[in-house]
């Protein structure tokens, strides 16, 4: 007892170090799951709160852009409705109707491995878990966790993320991941040799995907080199801007549900 | 043992974690590279400063910094670690004799050649730590990211250094 008590006084430095960085760790490694954990969601609702504040400064520097963007949206969806008053696609089978809630985002980060954006709507806005965000440029990510006034959303730029996408010239599909760098460029790994790439394609959103609506598009093709497994890896040059995201759309279908629970049938 | 110089950096912390998540984190240099000025209260500590205090002291540094960022535990990991070798790299880092019991580590006392090796091996143990955990796994890229991030981490540091020894 006397020797257990005379080592961890000598070895003091050392033992308090490995409680504190094994506690570190616990934390790391319980956070690092999909699902979020009990200590995020509570941080959550304060951070939130806080930089709603920083938000608000912001967006008063930031208003001309603001207006610009609001403006050139405005215009496309004017467009976009005169179009389906002149004629209805009839060809259209594929249309999972989407409904749009817009948001906004006030804090995001793009220079982790693991990045995560927190919007400005939540449970009381009829946000869930695992609806998908989106904006005219591209994809966001999707909803991660739910509190009362906030949302936590894993971006695009995690480690986590896989988006089913369309070439769209050809409508081969693939998986776009990030790798974890740059945040204007994302990377596709499982297209096989065989199929013709040009740099500047541009790639969609796929219609297999319960989250996002078909047909958004995400980015360009920068460059492409083929490897000996016989795959592709393309860079992709992103349409939108992570590091200057401003308003967001949080997309959910009320058929999607029904898709899922189809698809999940086959698994019992 | 309760020292003015303990309140006066647990009330820095609040200081630096604002500046750090208002001011740096807005701040990308070649699209990746994101300043850690909070390392600078790891780094100015004194040396005879308790171990317990150092090492929650890190901790405490680093939870903020992380919960902040709507993430746990990669900077109160690689926070604690480096402060944990802190007093081993002192000692091959920092000349002998030039340091009172409660002086605080700083560019004007210990010289800027030591100054420079020793933060630049505490940031450089840090950012390490920190983008192998967030990345698991280790090549060129990384090495760089680590490197370029370190240097632009210890040129700000060092500013804020001169710009505290000028003032005085």
């Amino acid at each position: 007892m006397h020797n257990l008590l005379r080592f961890i006084k000598l070895n003091q430095f050392l033992l308090l170090f490995i409680l504190i960085e094994g506690l570190s760790l616990t934390l790391l490694v319980q956070n690092n799951n999909y699902q979020s954990n009990k200590i995020i969601k509570f941080s959550t609702q304060y951070t939130s709160a806080f930089y709603k504040y920083k938000n608000s400064f912001k967006d008063y520097l930031a208003l001309k852009e603001t207006n610009d963007y609001l403006v050139e949206e405005n215009a496309k969806i004017y467009t976009l409705k005169r179009n389906n008053n002149e004629f209805v696609d009839s060809t259209d089978f594929n249309h999972k109707n989407f409904n749009y809630i817009a948001a906004k985002v006030i804090n995001k980060s793009v220079n982790k491995r693991n990045n995560f954006i927190t919007i400005n709507k939540g449970i009381k806005n009829g946000i869930k878990n695992g609806m998908g965000i989106i904006t005219n440029e591209g994809v966001i990510g999707i909803i991660h966790s739910v509190s009362e006034n906030y949302a936590l959303a894993i971006s695009l730029l995690h480690n986590k993320s896989a988006t089913g996408i369309f070439l769209k010239k050809n409508m081969h599909t693939g998986i776009l991941t990030w790798n974890g760098f740059d945040y204007k460029t994302a990377t596709i790994s499982d297209l096989p040799i065989h199929i013709p790439l040009v740099i500047g394609d541009t790639i969609i959103t796929n219609s297999y995907s319960n989250v996002y609506p078909e047909g958004i598009n995400i980015g360009t093709i920068s460059n492409f080199k083929k490897n000996d497994d016989g795959f592709y890896t393309i860079n992709i040059s992103l349409f939108e801007d992570f590091n200057n995201l401003r308003y967001v759309y949080v997309v959910y279908s009320d058929e999607a549900e029904e898709q899922i629970l189809l698809e999940e049938a086959i698994n019992d | 043992m309760i020292n003015k110089n303990y309140i006066k950096y647990l009330a820095l912390i609040p200081l630096f974690v604002l500046i750090q998540v208002l001011i740096l984190n807005e701040i990308l240099f070649f699209t990746y590279i994101n300043p850690y000025l909070y390392l600078t209260l790891i780094i100015s500590l004194p040396l005879q400063t308790p171990k317990w205090f150092l090492l929650s002291y890190a901790f405490a540094l680093g939870f903020l910094i992380d919960v902040f960022g709507g993430s746990l535990g990669f900077h109160s990991t690689a926070t604690v670690l480096s402060a944990f070798f802190k007093p081993a790299i002192s000692k091959i880092t920092i000349p002998h004799n030039v340091l009172t019991d409660n002086d605080e580590i700083k560019l004007n006392k210990i010289g800027v050649k030591s100054y420079l090796i020793f933060a630049l091996l505490i940031i450089i143990l840090h950012n390490n730590t920190l983008f192998l955990l967030e990345h698991l796994r280790f090549n060129l890229q990384i090495l760089s990211k680590v490197l370029a991030s370190s240097f632009v981490s210890l040129a700000l540091i060092s500013i804020l250094e001169i710009f505290k020894s000028s003032k005085k």
